[in-house]
């Protein structure tokens, strides 16, 4: 669905609105929802979605998706999230993957940026370099 | 085999992996060139992306909640949800010695399978021109060939100016023309094609290669099969290789054939970036797509390199009408531009330069002495024998001096006349012109002016050729000169019937 600037403008508000002390409140959001649906009009879908797009949004930024293609020890797990929660000044919590793709090493993604120090990314960067 | 594990060894040794962060989204939605994805909330703007298939991307638009992708290669093995990565990297293209007699696409890749290029380095497509303390006034000519330009509508090195008509007029023609003259001049030149026929490219390729000039040419081909954003790509992928040679201390020629159809390429691309269109559908910012390609054109001062950039932009008009959308802006950043006209192109005066409506505004400075003194009265005679013309057309009786202006205003459009692919040298041009505006030419019968011409140019180039060496080593005509090319020309005509 195409979101409008129009319907954009008035998610916006209605997320930060959503928001207390930093995390989603489910009953607010229902809320919005209820009056939504009472008056249902084409900008009023595209403010549902975008409100979705923007609350997934949200909560990718306060998500930490460690990649591994071996499980963590619970220690380095929490060395991980102190340091990313220091470098990115928020809350955050923690989500772990098994990739066996990765060969070794670990990929860290929160919402659209990556840290990669993987064998796979390492054979990539090789195989870019042949190439060229 | 042991080599090349060796070297393959090396290779690995001298690569650095380290950990890498990166700012990654995802393509929402894809048609026709042109992706859109979400995430990138890094992505600058004119930025390279990476995108699956070992394809690349070029950011475009930034928008609140998207970014506008357009895609270099086949868009159609990318699909929803795929993953596009920022490089960090701005859209560049190899430059060098080696670029010399080759075709290459809008990325730098040979297309004339005259096998791989190595390049110098490597040059960002998108620059922003040199500042007014970089430059110097135009002060050296850029020798075109073609008598009518030179004499009338003088280039100079480092300037932009217009080449502009209906098609089949012969815009192209003068260029090739011009590149032609360029083969001992030092200049270096660049022959872009955009939304051509890919027929006409080769065209072009085969008779600079007849001419000898593609020794001197490199050509960048984004023909009309190619996608729009390569077409968009061409002419400042061209301009990125010109801007090497003149940083070099080299004088370059970059021909755009042409701005018309990539100004369609830009609409194109724009319109499906969902940007919002204004008049004849073109963006907002069609005015600038033109002027921060043609202002990179430009004359280097001493300090820098003393390189130049000329630029050739061509314009093709519908109808004759110069005053549309795209015509007048080209026209409005050029330093003037050649106005060739489709009714003299019938009528059989080749090349068709509507002198009225054509002129040079920096070029005058860059003339040859010797050139403004003959040719300085030679635009108005013409302007006044076009309007004499217009009334003599009514047939009423003309007195004399009328008569005799007329005679002259045809022999002067004879001498102009110039058959394709044969530039005339400077000095040459300086002595057909003396000749027609000091009437040594009165005599002759109009339908025998072109015999005459070709006759006397080669005696030029025979016997005459002490008298061109020292038209060319004077600045003016002097006297002494004058007098010299009197008694050749008594002595030429005794001979010629």
């Amino acid at each position: 669905m195409k979101i409008s600037k129009k319907a954009l403008k008035i998610a916006k508000p209605l997320l930060k609105a959503a928001f207390i002390g930093g995390k989603i409140n489910e009953g607010k959001v229902r809320g919005f929802l209820k009056i939504l649906k009472k008056h249902p009009s084409k900008i009023g879908s595209e403010v549902v979605f975008s409100l979705q797009k923007l609350i997934e949004a949200e909560t990718l930024k306060k998500q930490l998706v460690l990649e591994t293609p071996f499980p963590l020890q619970a220690k380095t797990v929490d060395r991980l999230k102190n340091e990313f929660e220091a470098l990115l000044n928020r809350q955050l919590t923690v989500e772990i993957r098994e990739n066996k793709e990765l060969i070794g090493g670990l990929r860290i993604k929160n919402s659209d940026n990556v840290w990669e120090n993987t064998v796979e990314s390492t054979l990539q960067q090789l195989k870019g370099a042949l190439v060229r | 085999m042991s080599n090349l594990v060796e070297e393959l060894k090396k290779e690995i040794a001298s690569l650095k992996t380290a950990a890498q962060k990166k700012n990654v989204g995802v393509i929402t939605e894809i048609s026709d060139g042109v992706a859109r994805a979400e995430g990138l909330s890094e992505a600058g703007y004119n930025e390279l992306v990476s995108l699956p298939h070992d394809l690349t991307g070029l950011v475009l638009n930034l928008e609140e909640d998207s970014v506008g992708i357009v895609v270099f290669g086949d868009y159609k093995l990318l699909k929803e949800g795929d993953e596009v990565t920022t490089t960090g990297k701005i859209l560049s293209i190899g430059v060098g010695e080696n670029l010399l007699g080759r075709v290459v696409d809008s990325l730098g890749k040979p297309v004339d399978g005259k096998g791989t290029l190595k390049t110098a380095k490597d040059y960002p497509i998108e620059k922003i021109a040199p500042g007014v303390v970089f430059r110097e006034p135009v002060n050296t000519p850029l020798q075109t060939g073609i008598v009518a330009i030179d004499t009338m509508i003088p280039i100079g090195r480092g300037q932009r100016e217009l080449i502009i008509g209906d098609r089949g007029v012969g815009k192209t023609a003068i260029t090739i023309d011009t590149i032609i003259n360029q083969k001992n001049s030092g200049v270096i030149c660049i022959y872009v094609a955009v939304g051509q026929k890919t027929s006409k490219i080769a065209l072009v390729a085969d008779i600079l290669e007849r001419y000898g000039a593609l020794k001197h040419t490199i050509i960048v081909a984004a023909p009309a099969s190619e996608s729009a954003t390569m077409q968009y790509l061409a002419p400042y992928a061209g301009c990125a290789i010109g801007e090497y040679f003149m940083d070099e201390g080299k004088d370059a020629l970059v021909i755009y054939d042409d701005l018309t159809k990539h100004a369609w390429a830009y609409r194109q691309l724009s319109l499906l970036l969902r940007r919002p269109s204004g008049r004849e559908a073109y963006p907002g910012d069609v005015f600038y797509l033109h002027s921060r390609l043609l202002e990179r054109a430009a004359k280097l001062n001493k300090d820098l390199s003393g390189g130049s950039l000329t630029a050739l932009p061509i314009i093709e008009t519908q109808a004759g009408d110069l005053s549309a959308y795209i015509p007048t802006n080209v026209i409005s950043i050029t330093d003037g531009q050649i106005y060739l006209e489709a009714d003299m192109f019938n009528a059989g005066t080749r090349p068709a330069i509507n002198v009225g409506l054509s002129v040079s505004r920096v070029g005058g400075a860059a003339q040859r002495p010797s050139m403004k003194q003959v040719a300085g009265s030679l635009r108005l005679d013409l302007a006044q024998f076009r309007s004499l013309e217009a009334f003599a057309q009514f047939g009423s009786d003309l007195d004399e001096a009328t008569k005799k202006q007329l005679d002259r205003g045809q022999r002067i459009v004879e001498v102009l006349k110039q058959p394709q692919y044969q530039p005339t040298e400077v000095e040459k041009q300086v002595a057909l012109i003396w000749l027609v505006t000091n009437g040594h030419i009165d005599d002759i019968e109009i339908t025998n002016i072109a015999n005459f011409q070709e006759k006397f140019l080669d005696a030029l180039s025979t016997r005459g050729k002490k008298l061109l060496e020292e038209i060319g080593k004077e600045k003016t005509l002097t006297d002494k000169l004058t007098g010299d090319l009197e008694r050749f020309v008594q002595d030429f005509k005794k001979g010629f019937k």
